[in-house]
């Protein structure tokens, strides 16, 4: 499984990258990186089969609600998932990413249990699972 | 204490167990940082502020250990800048809860404010005396 994560904060992507990797287990997911919402779509249009993207909002450059715009303008892109793990995360900032095509919204600093069940609405544990087996 | 620093002291004494494990309780004592980092990041809508917070260097290291397990100046930052923009998400999201709202990145700082007088102090300290200040300045509430 390929997961591209996009923060500009260091500690956060390397939080997001454990968390990921204790849920999906170790060695099941390889983590790509993105420091920018910009970044991340250089790469994306360079990298392909992505399984799930997992994005911070507030990032210089471009922000997560610009990026999430361009992601489904694009037709080779538009359909990887995306998870926001956010600061930004109050009803209406919640209600606009989702209208954007987010498929969900956590708060930072996100929960275990939060993005297990985010990655279970996405059946991307059986994903995991499945990569495990070969 | 006014309802604006409860709301405040709240939430910074529950970001800072949250994301750091740390625990902390609002003080009225006056007392310097030691060996500070300072950080602050802007609010730009819906109304406009700043939040700035100083954090001893030591806890913050201690922060970076028990949770990325280095204690790499880079990350040490890093740690301070996420514990700021995860605090001030928490605050605009209690104060504005149904308002889109906008904030600046985190942005550390040779120096405190100049001008501490034009903004509401809010002091806590650990368990081990050591002291946290959070400097806050809304055009609205205040």
């Amino acid at each position: 499984m390929k997961v591209l994560v996009i923060d500009d904060s260091s500690t956060a992507r390397l939080f997001v990258k454990k968390m990921t990797a204790m849920i999906m287990g170790e060695g099941s997911v390889d983590f790509f990186e993105a420091d920018s919402g910009e970044s991340a779509f250089r790469f994306l249009r360079e990298h392909k089969g992505f399984d799930l993207i997992i994005s911070d909002v507030n990032m210089p450059e471009m922000s997560g609600f610009t990026f999430m715009h361009n992601l489904k303008l694009d037709k080779t892109l538009f359909q990887i998932p995306v998870i926001f793990v956010t600061s930004l995360s109050n009803a209406a900032n919640v209600e606009s990413l989702e209208k954007l095509g987010a498929r969900a919204v956590l708060s930072k600093p996100v929960k275990l249990q939060d993005l297990k069940t985010s990655f279970e609405n996405l059946k991307l544990l059986d994903v995991a699972s499945a990569d495990d087996w070969g | 204490m006014s309802a604006y620093k409860k709301i405040i002291d709240d939430i910074f004494v529950q970001t800072l167990e949250d994301y750091g494990f740390v625990e902390i309780l609002p003080t009225t004592e006056k007392a310097d940082i030691v060996d500070p980092i300072h950080c602050s990041i802007k609010i730009m809508m819906p109304y406009l502020g700043d939040l700035v917070i100083s954090v001893p260097i030591k806890m913050a290291e201690e922060i970076a250990v028990a949770t990325f397990g280095t204690a790499d100046q880079q990350i040490i930052d890093d740690v301070v800048c996420e514990l700021l923009n995860i605090f001030a998400g928490k605050v605009m999201e209690n104060l504005y809860p149904d308002l889109p709202f906008r904030i600046g990145l985190p942005q550390l700082e040779k120096n405190c404010i100049d001008t501490p007088e034009h903004y509401v102090e809010h002091m806590y300290k650990d368990p081990h005396e050591n002291y946290i200040s959070v400097l806050s300045r809304f055009e609205e509430v205040e």
